[in-house]
Order: structure tokens, then sequence, then C-alpha cells
């Protein structure tokens, strides 16, 4: 197998962008990728595109000939959509693209511009991700989660408290993390009073509305890598989905997807949880952190409630494992087409030392973990420093 | 023998007290009870209307008459629904709700309104169909979420509910020995289209309109077929307060005992289209066979549609535990009710 | 909810095989960020409910409060208006369920 790495990065600001249009974002993230890495436009072989909403929300779709317009060029742009997990998707498939040899550098592209709208449109327009009878019950994404919150809190005695312990942590990370929508800590307090969206899960349980984009160069030209002073090896990209509605899970407490796709991962790269110590994964709820790293292998299923209050993940403060370092989906922002592709920028940030005030002291393997809509798909990727 | 083979009835679970109502305007509680005999009503929920109320009456009614007709929803060739707040100016819910009943498609179905007597209008129509052998059984449904302007004294009794009858010339419970209309052009209370709330022309809806229409009716009726007040074990007629038919009662010659029964707009309010035969739904409760009811309905417009009731042993098997249905404890405030009502 | 007049005459017999259902609560939100055409009716209750013939249905739970819901509290439905949609649009008449004592 050829080697593939990552070698580049470049983040818009996420958060409520009111100037910038979508194509203003996408503009921003694509050449600020090539600025970083040095590469010019005609060494790009490749473009995969992540975005979920721009057809629900603006009717603006074939977003691969817009954005051949902004680069003057003539090469191939897909697009790929599994709700929030269409960042991710866009690694995988921009990899697989490569590995057939098909060409040698590919960039992977997401963003998303969510603040045009009233929040009952934008709620509504994410829904979508959710099958029509979930849509038929006034189902809203807070509230699937807010199903498997309820499951998971009454199974395994927990509480709300168990909850919020995932934002406090986040929202520290994401303090330190001057591209994230929201830079403020919070306390337990605050984020137990605030209100409900859909119970259990109140407005800090919940990551945010987003405008943002993020772009990675990904590339298979030996000698580009050699060449590149910041990069990351991908080891694997696994990607696995599930049934669309939440009613035909084999069980609420967990996201089969993720199982799956983190089982797949760690076989083919000859690895287990224990071997990881630095990982982005999709917390879109708190609940969903905590369901993430059971159903990853690194909590035992059931326990999540109970480590979380622990705060051992932090950056500063853990115990071998290091979660969001991002500041997550909860405080870094969750533009939903870009979020796939920040999270691989962040660990490239870190195993390179360009993570600043954040920066973890070191890490051979990390890994991503993105996820579509309630679990009905999930990325897990795994990549290492390249030390060989 | 044509008559009624089963009913149903539906009200909503909530309710709001007269003293709710008065306390927002700054009347006096206890001079509204004393002028109009209502102390609380129902409300329907802001997702229910009238045709999800008629739907679930409706249910009712055939869940009863299959105890004898399994196929019942085979049988049913016609379906009426009657309101004067239905949910669209022009599409029947009739067949909405024959739909959602599994009727099969062969079946005659119209919507009608006349105020309060939209669906004994129904009834006399459906009674004929099935006496004349056009129809084998037909659904007759009245059913209203009444609505009035806030601050009007139509707040106090405007309420929800909706009662379904089966009717046929088989295993009739409630035979219909007579039937008798009177109507004439009387505007005491209308609402124009696209207008969200009733206009009344207030004293001009007792005698002239009221009492006139259910007086004749009743008077042509007992006469025709030379019967009098003391032949009924019940009387039940329409109730827009709980004053006027007490009044009409008495000046008919029935006693209060007789019509005490069917007062259910004290508790429930007024109904329209459903109001009446609630209160036959509640003196059913309580009746056994070969007894003899009166029933007078009235419509604003105006009209009374009278009928002479005589139950069969099939009572006992059909009749419903009315004053279990309707027993409640869900109270709202002011504007949680008129929150439910934004909507009709 | 986006609808039409041809999917709303689609789903009818979907609608009629739900009333009359009895089932028992799987889990349940209120949901106080609505999507579009449900602000009218926020707070709502979105739940899972499994029927007694062993399906599971999504479906919005009317006419009761959080606090009286618990796993396993049975439910029977009902026929509602489901969403308020444009005034000149078809109305969309769905199976909700209500708490059973």
């Amino acid at each position: 197998m050829v080697n593939s790495a990552v070698i580049g990065y470049y983040t818009t600001q996420f958060g409520e962008l009111w100037e910038r249009s979508l194509m203003d974002l996408l503009k921003e993230a694509l050449f600020g990728a090539l600025t970083e890495t040095g590469l010019q436009i005609d060494q790009i072989d490749a473009i995969f595109f992540s975005n979920m909403l721009s057809g629900v929300l603006d009717n603006d779709l074939h977003l691969g000939a817009k954005i051949s317009e902004i680069i003057g060029q003539n090469i191939p742009i897909f697009r790929t959509e599994s709700a929030c997990a269409s960042g991710g998707m866009a690694f995988h498939l921009g990899l697989n693209y490569l590995r057939s040899g098909s060409g040698k550098t590919v960039l992977i592209l997401g963003g998303e511009k969510m603040t045009d709208y009233d929040l009952e449109t934008i709620t509504t327009s994410l829904a979508s991700a959710a099958s029509e009878e979930e849509q038929q019950a006034g189902l809203t994404f807070p509230g699937l989660y807010g199903l498997l919150a309820q499951s998971y809190l009454s199974t395994f005695n927990y509480t709300e408290e168990n909850l919020a312990h995932i934002s406090v942590k986040n929202h520290y990370h994401g303090s330190f993390n001057e591209k994230g929508h929201f830079q403020n800590q919070l306390s337990l307090q605050q984020v137990m009073s605030s209100p409900y969206v859909a119970s259990p899960l109140k407005v800090l349980d919940c990551s945010p509305i987003s405008d943002g984009a993020a772009a990675i160069v990904l590339t298979v030209d030996a000698n580009l890598i050699n060449k590149s002073p910041h990069k990351i090896k991908v080891l694997t990209s696994q990607v696995a989905t599930d049934t669309i509605s939440l009613k035909d899970r084999q069980n609420l407490l967990e996201l089969k997807a993720t199982k799956i796709a983190s089982e797949k991962a760690f076989k083919a790269c000859g690895l287990t949880p224990k071997d990881i110590n630095l990982v982005e994964l999709h917390d879109c709820f708190t609940i969903a952190e905590i369901l993430a790293l059971e159903d990853l292998g690194f909590w035992e299923k059931g326990r999540g409630g109970a480590e979380a209050v622990k705060q051992k993940t932090r950056f500063d403060d853990n115990d071998g494992l290091i979660v969001n370092t991002s500041g997550g989906l909860k405080a870094s922002g969750h533009p939903v087409g870009a979020t796939g592709i920040k999270q691989i920028g962040e660990l490239f940030l870190q195993i390179n030392g360009l993570a600043t005030s954040r920066q973890i002291q070191s890490c051979n393997y990390a890994l991503t973990h993105n996820v579509g809509g309630s679990g009905g798909t999930a990325v897990v990727n795994i990549f290492s420093n390249y030390e060989d | 023998m044509k008559g009624i083979v089963s009913y149903g009835f539906y009200v909503p679970s909530m309710r709001i007290t007269t003293e709710e109502i008065a306390k927002v305007w700054g009347k006096d509680p206890l001079s509204i009870t004393k002028s109009l005999g209502i102390y609380e009503k129902t409300v329907a929920s802001s997702d229910e209307d009238s045709l999800t109320m008629g739907f679930e009456a409706a249910a009712v009614a055939l869940k009863q008459a299959r105890l004898y007709e399994k196929d019942i929803d085979k049988k049913i060739e016609g379906v009426f629904f009657g309101s004067e707040t239905p949910s669209y100016a022009v599409n029947p819910t009739s067949t909405t709700i024959a739909t959602f009943l599994g009727i099969h498609n062969q079946y005659n179905a119209y919507d009608t309104q006349f105020a309060c007597k939209a669906a004994t209008g129904s009834l006399v129509s459906g009674l004929a169909l099935v006496s004349s052998g056009i129809n084998q059984y037909c659904l007759c449904i009245g059913s209203d979420k009444a609505n009035s302007k806030p601050g009007d004294a139509l707040e106090f009794s405007a309420g929800s509910a909706a009662v379904a009858l089966v009717v046929g010339t088989q295993n009739v419970a409630i035979k219909v020995l007579d039937t008798l209309s009177y109507s004439s052009d009387t505007p005491d209370f209308w609402r124009r289209s696209g207008e969200s709330y009733p206009s009344h022309a207030g004293r001009f809806t007792g005698e002239p309109s009221y009492f006139h229409h259910v007086k004749e009716a009743s008077k042509r009726i007992l006469e025709r077929n030379k019967l009098t007040p003391k032949d009924f074990d019940y009387a039940v007629f329409h109730m827009p307060n709980a004053k006027f038919p007490k009044r009409v009662a008495l000046s008919l010659g029935f006693n209060l005992d007789q019509i005490e029964r069917s007062l259910v707009v004290k508790t429930l309010g007024n109904s329209y289209s459903a109001s009446a035969l609630m209160g036959l739904a509640s003196v059913l409760e309580l009746a056994k066979s070969n007894q003899r009811i009166f029933f007078c309905s009235y419509g604003s417009g105006a009209g009374s549609d009278a009928f002479i009731f005589e139950t069969t042993e099939l009572i006992e098997k059909i009749k419903l535990p009315f004053s279990e249905m309707i027993r409640s404890d869900n109270y709202l405030d002011y504007f949680s009710y008129r929150k439910n009502m934004m909507s009709i | 909810m986006k609808t039409s007049p041809v999917k709303i005459w689609r789903k009818q017999k979907k609608v009629r095989e739900l009333l009359g259902m009895r089932g028992k609560i799987v889990s349940w939100t209120q949901i106080h960020s609505p999507v579009v055409g449900m602000e009218p009716f926020t707070p709502y209750i979105s739940a899972l409910i499994e029927l007694d013939n062993g399906t599971k249905v999504f479906g919005q739970i009317v006419g009761t409060k959080l606090q009286e819901l618990k796993i396993g509290s049975v439910v029977k439905s009902v026929l509602r208006k489901n969403f308020e949609n444009e005034p000149q649009s078809v109305i969309d008449y769905s199976a909700k369920f209500i708490l059973v004592n």
C-alpha cells in the first residue's frame, strides 16, 4: 500500500460569520491550504468537497462546477454528503482515489453556511438527515440524541450532570483554540442551568450552529511528502453505515456504525485503543462523546458517565487519552461540512507541534471519528506521526 | 323499523371553569353561573379540530356497532358530517373520517352546516335513506370546536365535543318513531366566510329564535303522534346554556326531572352540533329498554329537528358509561385556553 | 414538514393502520426548539413507542406533562392534526399518542 500523508491544513474562523457567504468561506479555505503547503492549484489532481445543507437551504447544488469556476481549473471535483459525516467521507473517498492511482494529490475541502436563516429553518434542514417517520414525529437532531441520552441515563443510572462534564471539558479546550466558535470556558453550573433544547439535553449540551470551512491537502507523492515540513501519515480510513432510523437499531445504547468502523480501523493497522493517545471525535451533543468513547473501545459500555465526571481527557491533565483538543464540535463549532476535515486538521496541528497554547506533549497514533445523523454513517481514520 | 343502532361520543380532556374566564374579564363568576347555569366547559387541544373529534366519536360508534355487524365498515353507505367549525371551507370532512375508519368506498358522503343542528338535519336524511332501503346503514356525526370572540358572552358556553350515530333498520337500539322539522329564515346567530368568530343578535336569540322553533317543532310532533309530555321518560333539548332548555321544557309541559339528566351543558358547555346529541348520550347511560325519549335540536338561522325515540332491549348492550367517559380533572388557565383555541 | 397533497394521500393507509393501537414508551424527549410548523405546539414530546404487536414507531405524545412519562408507560393512538403548515395547504392528520391510565 502506497504511503499517503496529509501535508497541509487550513481552517477559517468558525462562528457566526454574517459577512461571509459559503463561497467566500470555501475560497478562503481552499487557497489557504494551498498557501500553507506552497502548492499551486495545478498541482491538485482532484477536489473532494463536503457540504450538507446548501441544496436544502439555498437551492445551491452542483458545487463542483462552482468550485471549478473559482479555481479556473477543469479537474474532477466530487461532492459527498452523509450529513455530519460528509467531511470524513470526503477524506475517505479522496484517499481511495489516490490509492487507486487516479491521481497523486487531492484537496479535501468542506464548508457550511448555517447562520443565514432562523433557528426553526436550520433545525428543520438538519432534520433531513433523519427518517421520514422521525421527521413526521417532529423530531430534531437534539431530539434524537435526547432519546439516546434518555435511554443511556436511565439504563446506567446517571444524571444530566454526567453529560455536563463533557461540555465543561470541551469548552476548556476550546478556550485555547483561536479559530473556534466559542472560546469561553464554562462551569458545570452554567451548563446545568442552560435551558432545554430537547430533554434531557440543554443548550450547553449541544454543539452550536456555525459557519466555517476547512481544507486539507492529501498526497501519495513521495517527493512532496519528503519535502513537506509538516505531515501526518494516514494509516487507515474506514466507513460503516447503520439504519437511518433509531427505531430499527438493535440497541439504543450504542452507535453500531462507530463500533464497526473502529473495529475495521484498528484491525487494518494492527492497533488497539490503548495505542491511541489523541482523539478528535464527534461530540455533536455531550451524550455523543460518551457513546463515542465507549463505542470506539476506549471506555467500557456504561462506564462513560462516570468517566466523564473525572474530566481526565484534557490536554494538560489526562490518564493517557486526550479527547477533542480543538474544543470538539461543542466549543469549536460544527459547520457540518467542515467538521470531519477540521478534526483531521487538528491532529495534523498536534502531531506537527503547531497547536500553540493547546499543544500536547507527544503523539504516536491519533484517531478521528466523524458521525452522520444519529449514527447512520461513521468514519474512523487513524493517523501516525511521520517518523519512519 | 328505523333507528339508532349504536352511538359514540368524544370529549377532549381539558376543561376551563366559568370562574377562570370571568376573572380575566372582571366579571362576577357567581352572576354568570346564575344566569347561564354553566360552571365549566370542555376545551379541545390545539392539535384537535372538528374532524379529529368526529373521528374519535365515530370510532366508538363503529366499535359498538361491531357487536352485531362484524363488517359494519363494508355496510355503511352514507357518511354525513355536520359542524359549524369544519377544518375546510371546501373539502369534505366526512370522507376523511370515513377513510381513517376504514369504511369501504361505496358510500355517499356530504358535510352539512346549520349552526347547532348541522348533525340532526343529516340524521333525518340518514334515517330516510335507510328506511327507504337505499342504504343499509348510515353514519351521522356532529362535531364542533366552538370558539367565540374573547370577552363575548359566548366565551362561557362555547365548548368542544363530537357525537356519532350509526343508523339502520336492523339491530336498532333506539327506534325513531317520528321526526319533524320546523324551519325559517331567522338571523339570530351567524358567521360570515373568512370570519374567525360568530356574531349574534343578543336577546333576539331567545323568544323569536330558540324558543319559537323548538316549541313549534315540539308541539307539532307531539300533536301529530297524539302524545303528551307525560308519555316520555326523558326529554332532551338543545343547550345554548342551562336556562333555555329548562324554560322551553316547562313551557311545553315537561317537568324538570325529565330533562335533568340531559343538561350536560352545565359541565361540558355547548358543543354546538354535538350539543343536544351529548344530552342524549347522557340520558342513554341510564335508559332502559322500552323507554321513550323526546328530543329537539335547534340551529340558528333557524330551525329545529324534533324526534320521538323509543329504546329497545338492545340499548342495554350498546349503551356507554357516559359519566365515566367525560370525567376529567385537567383544568386550564385562560391563557392556555386561548392558546389551544388559536387553531380551529 | 415538507409535504404535498399527494404525500398526505399516500400516507392515509399508514395512519389508518396506526389508529386504535396501544403500546409502551421506549424513550422520549421534550423538544423546546421546534422544526418549522411545530412552533404553535412547542414544547412538544416526541417518543419511540413499541406497539403491542411488537413494531416500533415514532410518534408525538400529547395531552400529558413530562413528569407523567416513564419508560414502559402505556399509550394509545389518537387522530390529531400534525404541523401547522401554510394556511392554503392540505391539513396533515396523523396518529399521535396519549397516555392511558
